[in-house]
């Protein structure tokens, strides 16, 4: 693909963005992605592999905190509830 | 093992020329780089010669940088270099070499069974790379690996360090073993997942509607949460725990707001469910469901220490933002203007400025970047990535014709 052909794919994407219409320029990208320069398409998915892999670091990082929490809360309330129960 | 006292002062004459020419110290035990290749033995080989002219558009990119984009052009140009020329290219020579270090060490460290794992992360990652033949998304990163690195040396580190924090959380044993306490916690307390299963229509043909039902739920009963880690915090921080928890149930049992027995079952019931969907069998649901409650939680506290905004001003900020004609149309009346004359554009903060300059692709470049930062604030994962990626290559494209 030609640098002026990437600008007009780049200039609709954000007109669809700016649009609102964000799952057609999903679309749109999916069914261009093998037009892209292989270096344009490699350059993609790594950084879309960068924010996905943090996002999951986020979640796994954030899911052991929650069990923590989790454990305590759940030892606690359990004190409380045989306690109030007596 | 004891080196010779030659080769020590060797490494110690490569260490200080190392630091001298390119101003980085190294650290103690830190080894020094080898010497790079010689310029004109880098300008031989095509690809390489590509990642060098990346490199000093990039480095001219920044300001504080000396412009060696023209020298580059006479190099380009087969004309003669002066030593000031030579002389502006000695650092970059080094830069380059670190550079290209950098993506060959990340390229033999990354197997190519975790660059399919890494495809696991997002959906969004799997669809694009099936639209390639086989074995062709893992190629095209590998190749990308010495651009990237050109563009943006912090963006291998952020890659490899995103991918190491993945790869640490999964492995880490005290993860697993908090993952089996929690299985062993709600299955002694009976809670099960027929709170989900009840959710789930097995006839939602996508599942998008049962998830919602989830989430939903996850998303009310964590609104109990912080206040019942409250209590259970009062009851957990001493040694005196009993004393504590007394205390707790006699705060619980005289509040108006959960005095009964009820409620604090109701609670357990609640907090239960939230860790039921941390170890759900169902892979989507847990997956989606703690997603959403990480994110709201980090959203909550944010909210709390007053660093983020009501969610309502957010999506009013973001609506008025959409609304804004800040990219075709812009870009547009940019380029007329720079192919009309020495014109820049420029943005202030109380509107649209022009002015004259000469550094026109300089400015081209700030302009690009500042609108990739734009289309970051305003568009999620997906695009935000492919966009960023677009415009990189934008900005890489910029009078490549001249330059080589």
């Amino acid at each position: 693909m030609e640098r002026d052909a990437l600008e007009v794919l780049y200039n609709q994407l954000v007109d669809l963005v700016n649009e609102g219409k964000e799952k057609d320029a999903n679309a749109l990208i999916l069914k261009r992605f093998p037009e892209l320069p292989p270096q344009l398409q490699g350059e993609i998915l790594l950084r879309m592999s960068t924010q996905a892999l943090n996002n999951e670091a986020d979640r796994l990082e954030g899911v052991a905190r929650l069990q923590e929490e989790g454990e305590i809360i759940v030892q606690a309330l359990d004190i409380v509830r045989q306690s109030l129960a007596k | 093992m004891v080196m010779k006292l030659e080769k020590v002062a060797h490494e110690q004459d490569k260490r200080e020329r190392f630091e001298k020419t390119t101003g980085r110290t190294l650290n103690p035990d830190e080894k020094t780089p080898d010497e790079p290749k010689s310029l004109s033995e880098t300008l031989k080989n095509p690809a390489e010669r590509d990642l060098f002219t990346q490199l000093v558009k990039n480095i001219d990119a920044d300001p504080d940088k000396k412009t060696s984009i023209a020298a580059l052009a006479r190099l380009g140009a087969e004309e003669p270099l002066s030593p000031d020329d030579l002389a502006l290219f000695e650092k970059t020579r080094y830069e380059f070499a670190l550079r290209m270090q950098d993506a060959k060490r990340l390229d033999a460290m990354l197997t190519n069974d975790d660059f399919d794992s890494v495809m696991d992360a997002d959906p969004g990652i799997r669809s694009l790379v099936g639209t390639l033949p086989p074995g062709r998304g893992v190629e095209v990163m590998r190749q990308s690996l010495p651009m990237l690195a050109m563009q943006d040396r912090k963006f291998l580190d952020e890659f490899s360090n995103a991918f190491n924090r993945v790869k640490a959380a999964r492995a880490n044993p005290a993860y697993k073993e908090l993952h089996a306490r929690t299985n062993a916690l709600v299955t002694r307390h009976g809670f099960t997942e027929k709170d989900f299963a009840g959710l789930i229509d097995p006839n939602d043909p996508t599942g998008a509607d049962s998830l919602n039902r989830a989430r939903e739920k996850i998303k009310q009963n964590l609104k109990g949460w912080d206040k019942f880690k409250e209590w259970a915090r009062s009851g957990k921080l001493s040694s005196e725990e009993a004393r504590k928890v007394c205390e707790a149930a006699f705060d619980i049992k005289t509040s108006k707001e959960t005095g009964d027995l009820e409620v604090i079952s109701k609670g357990l019931g609640e907090v239960g469910s939230i860790l039921l969907a941390t170890i759900s069998g169902n892979e989507r649901i847990m997956k989606e469901i703690t997603t959403e409650i990480v994110t709201g939680k980090k959203a909550r506290i944010a909210a709390d220490t007053g660093s983020l905004k009501s969610m309502d001003e957010v999506k009013a900020g973001a609506k008025n933002f959409k609304e804004a004609d800040i990219t075709g149309t812009m870009w547009t009346r940019y380029k007329d203007a720079l192919e009309s004359g020495d014109t820049e554009w420029g943005i202030t903060g109380d509107g649209i400025k022009w002015a004259s300059r000469r550094d026109k692709d300089a400015k081209k470049t700030e302009f690009l970047g500042r609108m990739g930062k734009q289309e970051f604030e305003r568009t999620g994962g997906f695009l935000a990535s492919l966009l960023g990626a677009m415009i990189a290559r934008l900005i890489g494209g910029i009078d490549k014709a001249k330059l080589t």
